[in-house]
């Protein structure tokens, strides 16, 4: 058990570390671009310049540059961004983490619970009208644009219907951290979450419903039906056991890519200053320590939510368990 | 008479809802402390047969008569039934590496069962089926129970299925091809418990292709052909001197393990007929080599001798 | 007779994760004569199939020698093979995998003889389609028009193309009905003794190999434990487990003998000494400690016990 663990967390560390000098090499090492040009920005004066390149050693061999960088981001976390006039991007970033976080969290209830429900109704009721129905609003949803449905959104709550008893208790555009107010939190977050989760619930139930179809057909759904299981037992309990895996895969991936900053045009349409919309202003002004910090925090989240989907694989499924650790 | 009546099949007609007919007409008994093996070839109907008695066909529509310990099971509620399921009735399949759920231990399915039809704490549940996979002979049940189904053998896996069939004491078990996925010796093993469940008292169907299953675990056996029941009888005598020209057929076809060896198996000419092409007499007149023109009316199982059934015109009733 | 087909020696080992390693056949030592049919029986897993397939050239084995008419064809590359191939071939138990769902019969059937650029395929197709009962109208037809029996008899015709001395059937017949098997047990009787061909024929149902085959070895955990002719050794079995699955199987005539305790171990670790000792109901103090190696205890009767029952 131990013995899986660590191997487990080697391996992570192994992953994380071949992405910090993909990334790396992508930003600071490709020929013909001097990157102490780009982290100074734009028009930055000489003195500058060569501060920066002693700093981050951009004059020495690029093993060097690479510890030299990685030192700032993960150790002495003092990375600098020039472009915006020196403010330190660790910390920007580690503030901007919570609001993604509380965002991804609620959409994510959103979405499992809808699409739990609906995938289950279409595929109890399959082939029926409600089923259709179903079917047809998923898609509806799955390819309405984000930032659109965002946009529209903002212009019926915050403007068209705001004064109406409907949405009246819609807060102004922005973030309200939960330790300042819980109840500000919900409010702030419930419109972008639930607008960040359409169009998952459409895939997700669509995804719930061909696996449920299938499990359907499985010999043990069989025999639970011979022991005397009603059908909410054997749909809810047996089918779900056996649809579980590929859902749950699918799950991991997009929470962890949405925590890493796939929220971005959510962010950006709401006001929500996370990662995303950091993400999207590094891209603006083209500020590299912003983006290579906001990169490096992606792939920890991504390294680190897939070992958590492989953990619950394991806990959902025995065979996994043995597959991976057996005796 | 004997013994109690346990299930009775009359007449049962099974169709889609496009109405080629699956099952034709499924006619048979079963008494308490009874085995009647259903043999028949690949698609005969013999699944459908048990299925059906378990209601577990919903998108089917049945027809005739199914009695189960006296009480007509066709045109019940689905509630009704669902209480008779695993403990009246119980039902072993093929398989049993696919007729477990994967993902949980085969205690945790039994104690499922358990607790479906009584009222019973966890601790109490786990404590019968440890009891029962004891006398299945699985060895250290505690353990065993605790395993997940791939970690166990295929025998092992089905003396679990059959503890979790027993385990609300049904007075009937229903036993689709239980050992065709196992090895010869581990099957005798299995077919000896089934055995020992029978003098116990319970009625056993026992579905088979293997007329050397039927006729060392059975006390009867029914014939079917294209999904007509078409003898009936005591083993000992059907397997002695078979009526129906199928049943000889079948028994022909089997290559002995002792005494001399034939040049050439008998065997039997074409095929069975689709559901949607039978004949319209005998099914089995296009193979069969006494046909006569009286057999262009379908034949009624009829019973020529006490005890023996049998749908030909070869005998009077 | 002449040898046609000898094995020396030949073991199969595949090596698993984790380092462990699968003995699926073990130090098989035998000779199919011309025109003879021999059967391999035993439980799942005990390496059957394994052993067909590298009697034949299909994988190679970990050692041990094949020899083909005199000539080493074990160890060979697959070109200096291809050369052999023709005289030996292979009929699996699952014949709707056999041929291309989207394939006419008639494609699959003149495929060999393509590949091997013979001539004559339209005479010869005719010809074998007589010799299986099927007429010549099934080639223009696709598999899943046909029944499970005669899917086995396109199968035993597909084989037969490109004229083999030696077939290696492996369970022909057991995903076929008792009356469909009759006909392909006849079939393939028929084919030898008007072919002359050489037969292995891989079966667990023990009926049908003493209708079939001339002689029997009985495999157990990768070993063969017995061999001989097939109605002597099923008259009278001399190793304990011949008898065991001899009185396994369901008989009209006689109650159930009480049945062999446990499960076949695992070939990964299988058992020190007679590796049948775990369940052997003569086990002796010896049998875990001294494998028994295969010995002559009659004219054309080997087998691997301290305590043979004859
Ligand atoms: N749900 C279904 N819808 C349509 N046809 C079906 C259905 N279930 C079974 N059948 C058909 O009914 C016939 C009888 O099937 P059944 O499974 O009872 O055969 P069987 O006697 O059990 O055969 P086997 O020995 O292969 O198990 C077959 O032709 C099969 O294709
Ligand atoms: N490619 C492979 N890799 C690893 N192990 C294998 C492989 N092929 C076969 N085995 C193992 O080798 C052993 C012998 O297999 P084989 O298929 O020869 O058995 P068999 O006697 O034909 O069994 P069956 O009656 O089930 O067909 C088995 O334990 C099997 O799991
Ligand atoms: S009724 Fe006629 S065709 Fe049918 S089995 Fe009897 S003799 Fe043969
Ligand atoms: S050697 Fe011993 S254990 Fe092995 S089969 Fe013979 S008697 Fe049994
Ligand atoms: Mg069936
Ligand atoms: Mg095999």
């Amino acid at each position: 058990m131990i013995r899986s663990f660590a191997s487990r967390t080697g391996q992570m560390l192994l992953v994380i570390f071949g992405i910090s000098v993909l990334v790396f090499c992508i930003f600071f090492a490709t020929p013909g671009a001097d990157p102490t040009a780009r982290i100074a920005g734009r028009g930055a004066s000489p003195q500058v310049v060569a501060r920066i390149r002693a700093e981050y050693g951009f004059d020495r061999p690029l093993p060097v540059q690479y510890v030299t960088m990685m030192q700032k981001l993960f150790v002495s976390r003092d990375l600098t961004s020039f472009v915006n006039h020196g403010q330190r991007v660790v910390p920007e970033v580690l503030q901007a983490a919570p609001v993604t976080l509380s965002l991804v969290l609620w959409a994510a209830f959103f979405w499992v619970s809808g699409s739990l429900v609906f995938g289950i109704a279409s595929a109890v009721l399959r082939d029926s009208w409600v089923d259709r129905l179903l079917m047809v609003l998923g898609l509806i949803g799955l390819s309405m644009p984000v930032f659109w449905l965002g946009e529209v959104v903002n212009l019926v709550t915050q403007s068209r219907w705001h004064d109406t008893f409907l949405f009246r208790w819609v807060p102004p555009l922005g973030y309200v951290p939960f330790s300042q107010s819980p109840w500000g939190w919900a409010k702030a977050l419930f419109l972008p979450s639930l607008t960040l989760a359409v169009c998952f619930i459409g895939l997700y139930a669509r995804v719930l419903r061909s696996e449920l179809l299938t499990a359907m057909g499985e010999d043990s759904i069989r025999t639970a039906r011979a022991k005397g299981a009603g059908p909410v037992r054997v749909w809810l309990w047996h089918g779900l056991r056996l649809s579980w895996l590929s859902y749950v895969s699918l799950f991991g991936l997009d929470f962890a890519q949405l925590l890493g900053g796939g929220a971005l045009l959510t962010e950006v349409v709401f006001a929500l200053p996370g990662v995303g919309r950091l993400t999207y202003q590094a891209l603006a002004t083209l500020d590299l320590p912003l983006i290579m910090a906001t990169v490096m925090y992606a792939a920890v989240f991504v390294v680190i939510a897939n070992a958590l989907v492989d953990g619950l694989y394991a806990l959902l499924d025995p065979r996994i368990r043995e597959g991976r650790h057996g005796r | 008479m004997g013994a109690e009546m346990l299930l009775k099949l009359h007449h049962l007609h099974l169709e889609l809802p496009n109405g080629t007919a699956l099952l034709e007409d499924v006619s048979l008994n079963v008494r308490r402390g009874d085995a009647l093996g259903v043999v028949g070839e690949s698609g005969s109907g013999k699944s459908l047969t048990a299925m059906s008695v378990m209601g577990l066909l919903p998108g089917l529509k049945a027809s005739g008569s199914i009695c189960f310990e006296g009480r007509e099971l066709l045109g019940m509620k689905d509630r009704e039934w669902r209480r008779l399921r695993g403990a009246g009735m119980a039902m072993i399949f093929q398989d049993p590496m696919t007729a477990f759920l994967p993902v949980r231990s085969i205690g945790a399915q039994i104690d499922e069962q358990i607790r479906l039809h009584d009222r019973v704490s966890r601790r109490e549940a786990r404590a019968r089926t440890v009891a029962l996979l004891g006398r299945m002979g699985v060895p250290d049940p505690e353990a065993a129970a605790k395993r997940y189904p791939h970690q166990l053998s295929g025998g092992l896996r089905q003396r679990a299925m059959i503890a979790m069939a027993l385990s609300c004491g049904p007075s009937l078990l229903i036993a689709d091809e239980p050992t065709t996925a196992l090895d010869v010796t581990v099957q005798a093993q299995i077919l000896t418990l089934l055995c020992e469940i029978r003098d116990s008292g319970a009625g056993v169907m026992l579905i088979t292709h293997d007329m050397g299953v039927v006729a060392q675990t059975c006390t009867h056996v029914a014939v079917v052909y294209s999904g007509l029941v078409v003898e009936q009888g005591p083993v000992a005598a059907v397997m002695a001197r078979p009526l129906h020209p199928y049943t000889q057929a079948l028994l022909e076809a089997i290559p002995p393990l002792d005494g001399p060896r034939p040049e050439a198996l008998p065997t039997i000419p074409g095929r069975p007929p689709a559901p949607d092409a039978r004949p319209e007499g005998c099914v089995f007149a296009p193979r069969c080599r006494f046909v006569r023109p009286d057999c262009a009316v379908r034949p009624a199982l009829r019973e020529p001798e006490e005890g023996r059934h049998v749908a030909c015109v070869l005998y009077d009733a | 007779m002449t040898i046609l087909l000898e094995a020396k020696n030949l073991s199969k080992h595949y090596r698993l994760a984790r380092g462990e390693t699968l003995r699926a056949v073990s130090d098989v030592s035998l000779a199919v004569h011309r025109g003879e049919a021999l059967a391999l029986v035993g439980e799942s897993g005990c390496g059957k199939s394994t052993l067909g397939r590298t009697l034949i050239g299909l994988g190679a084995p970990s050692s041990g020698e094949v020899f083909f008419e005199g000539e080493r064809i074990s160890g060979l590359s697959d070109r200096a093979l291809r050369r052999w191939r023709p005289r030996m071939q292979m009929v699996f138990q699952d014949s709707s995998s056999t041929f291309n769902p989207r394939r006419t019969i008639g494609d699959t059937l003149a495929e060999p003889m393509r590949i091997h650029g013979r001539t004559g395929i339209a005479e010869r197709i005719g010809t074998l389609l007589e010799q299986v009962g099927l007429s010549s109208s099934v080639l223009s037809r696709y598999p899943h028009e046909f029944s499970g029996g005669q899917r086995q008899r396109l199968n035993i015709a597909r084989a037969l193309m490109l004229g083999p001395e030696l077939l290696v059937a492996d369970e022909p017949t057991s995903a076929l009905d008792v009356s469909v098997q009759a006909q392909i047990v006849n079939l393939l009787r028929e084919l030898r003794n008007s072919l002359g061909v050489a037969c292995v024929f891989i079966s667990h149902d023990l009926a049908v190999v003493r209708q079939m085959a001339d002689r029997i070895a009985v495999m157990y955990l990768g070993r063969i434990v017995e061999e001989g002719d097939v109605l002597a050794v099923l008259e009278a079995p001399a190793h304990p487990y011949t008898r065991a699955l001899l009185n396994a199987v369901p008989r009209p005539d006689r109650p159930l003998p009480p049945p062999l305790k446990g499960d076949v171990p695992s070939p990964i670790h299988p058992p020190q000494g007679c590796a049948f000792h775990t369940r052997c109901p003569l086990t002796q103090p010896r049998c875990s400690q001294e494998r028994p190696e295969l010995h002559r205890i009659a004219e054309g009767r080997t087998v691997a016990c301290h305590y043979p029952l004859l």
